[in-house]
Parts: C-alpha cells; sequence; structure tokens
C-alpha cells in the first residue's frame, strides 16, 4: 500500500521539491566571497616576488599575515601593470585603510596550526599545502587549504612529527 | 514498516550494528593509541611540568581564579546557575572545611588546580580517550572527543573537573575578549585546567624556532594564575632540571601533596608552614 | 478518497521534511567560516600586540599589559616594569575587560525622554549635550547663583580632578564633593594636621618586621593590597597581626587576629601606646614638639592601660602587652590604616605609632607624598581667587568634604538650593549610607548630569548623560602615590567602542563655551596638553619621561617637594580620644554592630557588573547572591542555618539576605558584604548600603562601623 503512495505523482512531486530545497540548503560547502578588489599571485611570483614579502609570518609566527597596505605601498606607490583595479590599492592607503581581504582559509577554532612549526622547522614549502597559489590569477574565493584530521595526521606520521591531541588541540 | 521475519533481519541489523561499533570503537583507539604512545625523540629531553603553590604567600585574594577564566574563556555562569550549581572554575580557592577531604592544606581555603598527576585516577576511567596523560606530565582533556559522560569527575578524588551544564554565555553576547589561543567548549563537555598549555606550547615552539633552549627564570609565571599572583605564590618550572626553581621548592621540607596516601604523584604542590 | 489525499500529503510531508532535516548538517560549534568573535572593523586579519597602560578600577595605579588580537582586548595582565605591582595584578583587574566589553555600556551622549527612571533616552550630539548643560551652568552663573552647582566626585586624584577642581573654583561653587573610597577623607585629613602633608599614605612592607593591619582594607578591596601583596612576593615576611571585628580568607596568612568591636580600633592603639610610653620603649622625641603631646600622654596613661583596654574591648592585658613587646622587638613596624578604619582616633593613634616604631618617609616606616596640586601651581595667575560662599557641608577646606551632609542640605535647601547636580564616577544612592535620603535629594535637584560609562543608578536617574570612556579607551598620565614615585601611562588598547567622550575633554570643552573666567582658567585646547601641564606641576625633571613610558609604560618620577625622612610630627591631637562615638540604632531593638566591608569585586560609582568577581566566593563560599556574616555562636542562639533567608533591619532600613556561618568574625558582629550583584535593577532596596546609617565620628566623616541591626529568620 505505502509502495503505491509513495510514487503517487502529486505526493512524489511535492516530497521531490521538498528534499531538494532541502538539499539546496544544505551548507556543507564553503560558500565563495567576493575579495574587496582582483589580486594575481601569478602576477606578483611573475615579479620575482617571494611569498614572505607579502605574507611575513609564515616562516616565524602561527599566522602567515596578509600585507599591510603600506607594504603593498613600497611598490604600488606609482602605478604598475595595467589592471584597472590596482589604483584601488592607492585609494586604500590614502584612506588609511587596511584593504579589507575576506580570510577564507581558516582553522577551526579547536585547532592550533602554525606557520613557523611548518615552514621552518618541518621545511616545508608554501605550495606543499596551497598548492597552485603560484598561478593563482585571481584572489582566493574558496579555501584552498581544506585538510581533514586524517589528512594532517597522514602527513605528521609519514614526516615524523608528533600526532599527540595536545600538539594540535587547543 | 513491511513485514519481516523476526530471526533473519534482527540478526543482519545485529551484525551491521556491531560491525559499526566495532570499527568506530577501533578507529577511535587507534587515534587515542597513537596519542599515548608516542616514542619521543631521545636526543629531545621532554620537560616534566611541575607547579608549586606556596600557602604562606597566598593571599586566597583569588586572583589566579580570574586570571584562568579570563585566559581560558570561561564564560560566567550566571545569578541562575551560580545557585544551582557551581560556576565552572579551573582553579579555585576551595574550602577544605567545607569539602572536608583536601586536609592536607590545612585549615584554610586554598587555590586548587587540577593536579596533573603522574598516575591520573580521571585517565583510567574514559571510555573515549578523551582524557589522556601527555609525555610532558599534563593530563589532557581533547574536548572534541569528550562525550560528557562524567567519569572522569567522579573518578578525580580531587574534584576538579568541571562539566558545562550549558552552552558558554557571555554578557550580553558579545565575545569579543574570547582569547583565540583556547578552544570554546561547547555544552556537554567536561573540562578542566590544562596548565596554560597553549602558553607552554607557544614558548617551547619559540624555543625549537630559536634554537635556544627553554629558560627557567623565563617561564616561572608562564601559567596564567602564576602571572596574575600579586604576591608571586605560584611557580611553574621544569621538574625534571633539578637546577629549577620548582625543583629546588619540591626538595623544600615545606612541599606537600595533597591526598598523597593515594599515590596518584600529582605534579601540582604546595608549600604549608612559615618559610 | 479525499480523507486519503490529505493524509498522503501530510505524510509526504513530514517524510520530505525528515529527509531535509536529516540532510542538512548539524550546529556545528567550529564552523571554519564562521569564527566565535568578529574582527574589529578595519583591522587587518592576524594583527597581535601588547599595550601598556594602567588600571583605572581603584586608585592604585597598577601598570597592565593588555593584549591586543585582531583588533580586540583578550586579556588584560601586570606589567613587569610597574614597581606598583610588578607584573602581578588583583581579581578585579584581570576583569577589566567585562567593563570594556560590558552590554550596559551607555553609546553615546543621552538626553532624557520621559520620566526620570523609566530609561528612555533621545541620543544627541556631542555638541548638543554639552550646550545643555553650558545652557543650564551659565544661567546659573550669571544670577550669582553659581553655587546652585554641586559636583560629587568620586575621584580624588589625577589630571581630570585637578580640572573639576579648577572649573568649580573658577565658577564661583565651593560645592565640589568628594568621597572616594569611604573613609579616605578622614585619614587624608589627619594627616595633614598631623604631618603636613595630605593624601592617602602609602607603607614600605618590604622592610618592615611587623606589620599590624587595622581593619582589612590591605586584605581586600583596599590599593593597599597590591603593595602588601607585592611585599609577600619578596623574601622578607614580616609578622602580620589583625584587629579587625571579621577576617576574609586572607586569615590564612596572619599570624595573630585581635577580634574586638568595630570602631575599638582606637582602643588597642591607645593601650600600645601606653605600654611604649610607661617602659620608655621608643625614641619619644619624634613627637616632642607636636602640639597636644601633653595631653595625649596624660590621656592615654590615665585610661589606656592594659588592663582597661581588656575591659573595654575584651582582649586580655596580656596579650597587648606581648603585642606591644612583639612590634618594639620587630622593628621597624608599621600600623595601616587606611581608607578602611575610618576612625578619626584610630588614624592618629596609629600615626603616632608609626612615626615610633618606624618613622615616616623612611625605610620600613610610613610613606607620605607630596601633595597633589590641585590648582597646578600656586604661582599661576589663572588660580581663581578664594571663594567667599558657604560650601553645602559646611566644611573650611575644598578638600575636607563632608559627603553625609549633603542629602539633607539638599532637601532643606540649606544654605541655598541646589540646580544642578554633576555625578562624576559617583552613585551615591547606591553606595553611600542613607541611600534613601540620597535617592530623595537627587529626586528634587532640577537637573542631573552623569559622566557614568555604564548605566548605573546615576545614569537611570539624571537628564542628561555625558558618558565617559572606560580607562582602556583614553589617554592620561597616572601618578599613583602612595609612596611609589612614579608616573604611568594609561592610554587606549583598541578605538573606542562608544561614542563616549574623556571627561576631562568634556570639562575643557564646557570651560570654552562658557567663556569668561572660567575659560581663563583652563586655557588648554586638549586634555592631553592639560595632562602634561599637570605633569610639569608635579615635577621638574619631565625630559625623559615620555620616552620612558613609551618603552615600559611607567618612569620614575622626580617630585617637586619630594617628602623626605621627616624629623617628627607637628600635631597629635587627633590621637587624644575623643568621646565614644554613640552607635546608631537602640542596643536593646538592635543587639548586633554591622561590620561593613567591601571585597575585591566592589567598585565605587556603579562599576560593579562584574560577572566573574560576582562569582567568587567570598569568605564563607557564596557567589552572587548578598550575604551577611554571623558567629557560630549567634547561629545557634537564633537559631539560623548556614544558607537561610534573613532579614537584617537597621534603623535604616531593611534587606533580605542569605546568612552565612562564619568561622572569624567576632559574637555580636554581623559581616556586611557591600555590593549589589548583576546588572544595574533600579530597585536598590535590596542593596546592603541601604542598612547603613549616617553616622559622622569626631571628625564629621563617616563612621561606618556604628550602625546597629538586628536579624530574623525568615520562613
Amino acid at each position: 500500500m505505502l509502495v503505491r503512495r509513495l510514487v503517487d505523482t502529486r505526493f512524489f512531486a511535492w516530497s521531490l521539491a521538498l528534499v531538494l530545497v532541502g538539499m539546496g540548503s544544505c551548507r556543507r560547502q564553503p560558500v565563495p566571497v567576493k575579495q574587496p578588489m582582483a589580486l594575481s599571485h601569478k602576477r606578483h611570483m611573475e615579479a620575482d616576488m617571494k611569498c614572505i614579502t607579502c605574507h611575513p609570518g609564515a616562516e616565524d609566527e602561527v599566522l602567515a599575515q596578509f600585507p599591510a597596505v603600506a607594504d603593498c605601498m613600497d611598490c604600488h606607490h606609482k602605478a604598475r601593470g595595467e589592471h584597472p583595479d590596482e589604483p584601488r590599492v592607492r585609494w586604500f592607503a590614502e584612506q588609511k585603510q587596511e584593504i579589507p581581504w575576506i580570510r577564507v582559509d581558516r582553522i577551526p577554532g579547536h585547532v592550533y596550526f602554525s606557520h613557523a612549526a611548518h615552514v621552518t622547522l618541518a621545511k616545508m614549502k608554501c605550495e606543499d599545502c596551497h598548492q597552485g597559489i603560484s598561478q593563482a590569477t585571481r584572489p582566493l574565493a574558496l579555501p584552498d587549504v581544506h585538510p581533514t584530521m586524517d589528512d594532517c595526521m597522514r602527513c605528521h606520521r609519514e614526516r615524523g612529527a608528533s600526532n599527540q591531541c595536545k600538539t594540535c588541540h587547543k | 514498516m513491511s513485514k519481516r521475519s523476526t530471526g533473519q533481519t534482527t540478526r543482519r541489523e545485529a551484525l551491521f550494528l556491531g560491525a559499526s561499533a566495532a570499527f568506530a570503537v577501533a578507529k577511535g583507539s587507534a587515534r587515542a593509541a597513537e596519542a599515548k604512545s608516542e616514542s619521543p625523540d631521545p636526543k629531545v629531553k621532554t620537560p616534566q611540568w611541575s607547579l608549586a603553590i606556596d600557602l604562606d604567600r597566598c593571599l586566597r585574594c583569588q586572583a589566579c581564579v580570574v586570571a584562568c577564566a579570563a585566559e581560558n574563556n570561561i564564560a560566567p555562569a550566571g545569578p541562575q546557575l551560580s545557585q544551582t550549581m557551581r560556576p565552572i572554575h579551573w582553579m579555585e580557592v576551595l574550602d577544605p572545611q567545607a569539602r572536608g577531604r583536601l586536609w592536607e592544606l590545612g585549615p584554610w581555603p586554598a587555590p586548587v588546580p587540577c593536579m596533573h598527576c603522574e598516575r591520573p585516577e580521571c585517565v583510567k576511567v574514559c571510555p573515549v580517550g578523551a582524557c589522556h596523560r601527555a609525555d610532558d606530565g599534563i593530563v589532557v582533556q581533547v574536548w572534541d572527543r569528550c562525550i560528557g559522560c562524567r567519569a572522569c569527575m567522579v573518578a578525580c578524588p580531587y574534584g576538579r573537573r568541571s562539566y558545562n551544564w550549558t552552552a558558554p554565555a557571555w554578557p550580553g553576547g558579545d565575545a569579543s575578549a574570547v582569547n583565540p589561543d583556547v578552544a570554546i567548549r561547547p555544552v556537554g563537555v567536561v573540562e578542566k585546567c590544562t596548565l596554560c598549555q597553549h602558553r607552554i606550547r607557544a614558548v617551547t615552539e619559540r624555543a625549537r624556532l630559536d634554537e635556544e633552549p627553554v629558560q627557567d627564570e623565563k617561564i616561572l609565571r608562564l601559567p596564567a594564575c602564576a602571572a596574575a599572583c600579586p604576591s608571586r605564590a605560584i611557580t611553574f618550572g621544569d621538574g625534571s632540571d633539578p637546577e629549577s626553581a620548582v625543583s629546588k621548592l619540591a626538595r623544600s621540607a615545606r612541599a606537600v601533596y595533597l591526598l598523597a596516601h593515594l599515590e596518584t604523584h600529582p605534579r601540582v604542590f604546595y608549600l604549608r608552614g612559615k618559610r | 478518497m479525499a480523507d486519503l489525499g490529505r493524509r498522503r500529503f501530510l505524510a509526504g510531508t513530514g517524510l520530505a521534511a525528515g529527509l531535509v532535516a536529516g540532510c542538512r548538517p548539524g550546529r556545528d560549534p567550529y564552523t571554519p567560516e564562521k569564527p566565535p568573535v568578529p574582527r574589529a572593523p578595519g583591522v587587518r586579519p592576524g594583527t597581535e600586540s601588547q599595550v601598556l597602560s594602567t588600571c583605572g578600577l581603584c586608585d592604585a595605579g597598577c601598570g597592565i599589559r593588555v593584549r591586543v588580537v585582531d583588533g580586540r582586548a583578550v586579556k588584560v595582565e601586570g606589567n613587569p616594569a610597574s614597581p606598583v605591582n610588578r607584573g602581578g595584578l588583583c581579581a578585579r583587574g584581570l576583569a577589566g575587560l567585562e567593563l570594556l566589553y560590558h552590554p550596559d555600556r551607555v553609546r553615546g551622549p543621552m538626553l532624557r525622554r520621559g520620566e526620570r527612571g523609566a530609561n528612555q533616552w533621545e541620543s544627541i550630539t556631542w555638541d548638543a549635550a554639552l550646550g545643555v548643560l553650558r545652557e543650564r551652568v551659565s544661567k546659573l552663573q550669571a544670577a550669582g547663583q553659581a553655587s546652585g552647582v554641586l559636583l560629587v566626585d568620586g575621584e580624588s586624584r589625577g589630571t581630570t580632578h585637578a580640572l573639576w577642581t579648577r572649573f568649580m573654583a573658577a565658577l564661583g561653587s565651593p560645592n565640589h564633593v568628594g568621597h572616594g573610597a569611604t573613609g579616605r577623607a578622614a585619614v587624608a585629613e589627619t594627616l595633614r594636621t598631623m604631618t603636613g602633608r595630605a593624601g592617602v599614605p602609602g607603607y614600605d612592607f618590604e622592610g618592615a618586621g611587623c606589620v599590624l593591619l587595622i581593619g582589612t582594607g590591605a586584605l581586600e578591596s583596599s590599593p593597599q593590597a597590591i603593595h602588601l601583596a607585592r611585599a609577600l612576593g619578596g623574601t622578607a615576611r614580616p609578622r602580620l597581626v589583625c584587629v579587625a571585628p571579621r577576617l576574609p580568607r586572607a586569615a590564612a596568612l596572619m599570624d595573630d587576629w585581635f577580634a574586638v568591636e568595630p570602631g575599638r580600633a582606637s582602643a588597642v592603639l591607645l593601650g600600645l601606646l601606653h605600654v611604649l610610653f610607661r617602659d620608655h620603649l621608643s625614641d619619644e622625641s619624634v613627637i616632642e614638639k607636636a602640639r597636644g603631646v601633653g595631653e595625649l600622654r596624660a590621656a592615654v596613661m590615665a585610661s589606656y592601660s592594659p588592663a582597661q583596654v581588656a575591659a573595654l574591648v575584651g582582649v586580655t592585658a596580656a596579650r597587648l602587652e606581648t603585642l606591644a613587646g612583639e612590634l618594639v622587638a620587630s622593628r621597624p613596624s608599621i600600623v595601616v590604616v587606611d581608607e578602611e578604619s575610618k576612625d578619626a582616633t584610630a588614624t592618629g593613634a596609629a600615626v603616632v605609632l608609626n612615626a615610633l616604631l618606624s618613622g615616616l618617609g623612611v625605610p620600613g616606616g610610613m610613606l607620605l607624598d607630596p601633595d597633589e596640586p590641585a590648582v597646578f601651581s600656586p604661582a599661576d595667575e589663572r588660580q581663581p581667587a578664594a571663594l567667599e560662599a558657604r560650601a553645602l557641608d559646611g566644611r573650611a577646606r575644598a578638600e575636607d568634604s563632608r559627603i553625609l551632609a549633603i542629602p539633607d542640605a539638599i532637601l532643606a535647601d540649606k544654605p541655598y538650593p541646589v540646580e544642578v547636580m554633576l555625578l562624576h564616577y559617583s552613585n551615591p544612592a547606591f553606595s553611600k549610607p542613607s541611600g534613601k535620603q540620597w535617592a530623595r535629594a537627587i529626586a528634587k535637584v532640577p537637573f542631573v548630569a552623569s559622566f557614568s560609562p555604564i548605566l548605573d543608578e546615576s545614569v537611570a536617574w539624571a537628564d542628561l548623560v555625558l558618558p565617559d570612556q572606560t580607562y582602556l579607551e583614553r589617554w592620561d598620565l597616572v601618578a599613583p602615590a602612595r609612596g611609589t614615585g612614579v608616573v604611568s601611562l594609561r592610554q587606549p588598547v583598541v578605538a573606542p567602542l562608544t561614542n563616549g567622550m574623556q571627561t576631562g575633554e568634556v570639562i575643557l570643552r564646557l570651560a570654552a563655551a562658557l567663556g569668561g573666567k572660567v575659560a581663563a582658567a583652563l586655557p588648554w585646547k586638549t586634555y592631553r596638553e592639560a595632562a602634561v601641564a599637570h605633569l610639569e606641576a608635579l615635577s621638574d625633571q619631565t625630559e625623559d619621561v615620555f620616552d620612558h613610558l613609551d618603552e615600559k609604560g611607567v618612569c620614575k618620577l622626580a617630585r617637586k617637594d619630594a617628602v623626605d625622612a621627616m624629623d617628627g610630627l607637628t600635631d597629635v591631637r587627633p590621637a587624644i580620644p575623643a568621646t565614644a562615638a554613640a552607635t546608631v540604632g537602640d542596643p536593646v531593638q538592635f543587639p548586633f554592630v554591622l561590620c561593613p566591608f567591601r571585597d575585591r569585586g566592589y567598585a565605587e560609582g556603579g562599576f560593579r557588573q562584574f560577572p566573574w568577581l560576582a562569582e567568587l566566593p567570598g569568605a564563607t563560599g557564596d557567589p552572587w547572591p548578598g550575604y551577611v556574616e554571623i558567629a557560630p555562636q549567634d547561629a545557634r542562639k537564633i537559631p539560623v542555618e548556614d544558607g537561610a533567608w534573613v532579614a537584617v533591619s537597621s534603623s535604616a532600613g531593611r534587606v533580605e539576605l542569605r546568612a552565612r556561618i562564619h568561622p572569624h568574625i567576632r559574637p555580636g558582629v554581623l559581616g556586611l558584604r557591600l555590593g549589589g550583584w548583576g546588572r544595574w535593577v533600579g530597585d536598590l532596596d535590596g542593596v546592603p548600603a541601604r542598612l547603613l546609617g549616617a553616622l559622622a565620628d569626631s571628625s564629621g566623616h563617616w563612621l561606618a562601623w556604628g550602625t546597629r541591626a538586628k536579624i530574623e529568620r525568615l520562613g
């Protein structure tokens, strides 16, 4: 009896519609963000810049950091390249405002991840985790690093780093 | 649901459930075992952290209690909850008369954090491996693994574990003063003093980056309670280093361990009697 | 079939809803996209700094170091470079962020709409707010009634206080009434009489052999507590003896306790003096040249032998003799009288004992500071002329305010009506005795303005609110005094969270708007200018001060007219026992005496809403609800169990509290923990301070230990 009810057209249509709405509102995937202006990592790498020039914390601090607009102005005090967004750097600097980059690579609140420990102590390269960032022509709209706990533990095991809970859990 | 023959389907279901449970337990305990059975690098001597509380300097002013709450994101319980059960305090100035069991403290209240026992009772009873003893002596509570069964709270003879009966709520909902180095525990987990493990980690990592040993003078007041104490009653350090301040205090005739007869061998000890 | 269709629809919807609910992820507390706390606007993510500043929750002036992450202040700790606290910090200072981020912060200037107390406000601009106040004040000034402006000021030192003093004097009003911590005025005045130096003294605990504490302020909430704690953190451990009706938990460190009735500490001190005089145990040349020394000797020798004192206070003569011997043998010895002791005779006797047992301005002794220049420079030609108008509280000098006299003066319009009341760090209806009188007096004044940054009764009953910034959001130079000899920097740790304005700045703008004499007397364009001018009035050597302040947050300051070792006292008459102050209330109807105390969570002027502090158990382990401490013998007699609700009544009021059996309180005394916990309520009837009667001692200052009470079980 139930089987017949289930394939009843009207019933089935309603249920299917509701299920699709539910799935559509599912938020397991991160939502792409709109960054305040254009940024091409590729262009900057082609200009022979190193990652730590803009992300100074990568070798010695927990967070790699974003560049301060004052640091951007070291080069961008005059026009560089032809991208229409480029003058906005100077606009932000004039307003004494930091460029409001939206951070997409976020660590969950209960996890401790130290760039210094990975870059300096483990001697990893930026692109070991941030794969393809040197070829990115647009700023990140979605996280480019999203390991699961298993991924972290596997890499730790392979490289002989500690897998104690307290190493990573806050 | 559709009819089914009693015997067959229940057996299938039972097998399926049994297999899932076995898989989950195996996975969980594999992780827990990994956490516990780290063979440390024999070249690097792991410090054995220890804490000394001098009862002849302590004014029982409770600065340590507030410092701990501020450092570790312990939200105030509010007037209603404070009436039904004690607010969460990892470090607490306990009244031995009221509790009747920490008799080594003497007749006066004293600040009591987690004892970080060498033989912790809580670790023995945790069914999921949320509570274990790290290689440096800290008894670690992994909030994410805790299922809230509270067996550890029953097991701890010092009663220094707290349970999150409600989700943490900051006054006015403003969590601006939250310390980003310490996770916010959700409702349903047990929490306790970590000896400010996040601060220890920052110091040891910095020492490794700078390729310099951790200096005892720099970490005497490392945990938040020790840093805040206006009369410097709390001292922290490496108990395995015989020259450290805390080791010297441990050798003093005034050193006393709480509930010593239970042989939990706490790493936190007290100095009693006039200096 | 229609029924089946509906049923089908409902079943299907239920099934689909179940599927949808199963599909949606549960509430994940660790969603990476949404951190638990938003970043402060305009701040680059991942920025972290340590900002040096000075705590402002009492006037100890401890140096603090605030960790700021992403533009939010996340932890307050002590500044290791400050000689006041050397890196430690008391519970109150550590809870400072609860004030900064408190939900009841006043967001900007507000003008009352609706009835007073209805809490209905209109947000206005600063220009508009200053305009309203200026109009009220200048009207009075024009009519020659500037005395109708009353300023109740909770601060007693610092540049803002100096600006207020100057402002009121230039305006022509003598009614700048201070209250500070209760009893401070009594201590300061007594010291000025006896030494020529006003101000609350400091003590060199590190150098002392024996410390005799009168009252428990130095163990609980007094600014003195941080100095005592700091000394205990050193290598020496002085002998600690306490003379008080009750002991807090710090009793653990007391080597001895003299449980005397409230107000009887002076008898103990005079008894000690008797022993010193009788046996010539000290060098009396320090008091030989003082006025009244003959009278003092005569009074002490006649009526305060150990046996006589024993009869008075219930302490055995032998114990008194032993204590005197200990004090002499452990020299230098200090008798600590700070704001909590309140009784002028006790203060006077303590100063004499200090002069004899340790010295003034010497290691191990009492430390005095030069007076804080209230008007910046005596030779300043802008200083307003001495006022001729009579003050509301009848006192002669501006520093000697008698806050007790104010509510009655307002209600009786004597000597003249009060038209404008300004409340600066003051919430007298909540914290002062005769709270009900204060409430009535405030209701009577036609215009009330409050500067409080947080909602409290002073704001609730005001007509205009000009919110200050909290100490974590403003710039200032703080000279902590008490012999510390430093100046300490206060600076914003975060961008201001509200549209508040530093009150010092408000005073300058108001003065400029008023024009005339007032503007001429306060010519500084910014508060910073005024603070620097104040600093230059304190010291001649200010060249490197700012460099040191930037680096360490604190700097040694060579004060002008620094007080070196004093040769002796100039006047000992305050120590001469006056007739014992009667207690308030009929001893038959009210058999107990109240001993009010303030533990760490209490602060003046409405800063009581610190949940972390409210949850700290007091001496008897009870957080949050108000409680009264009672001795075990008294509890058995009533009878009342530990934790039972009781009604405590005095001639001033009735309050319901929880009874707590306290092992270290003298029978016949009720320990009354002052304060009111939680967010402001507006209903002050439950506040313990309501029980306190307005009793003045011989000096005319409030003697809070004189109120009698009775206790009844409820239910």
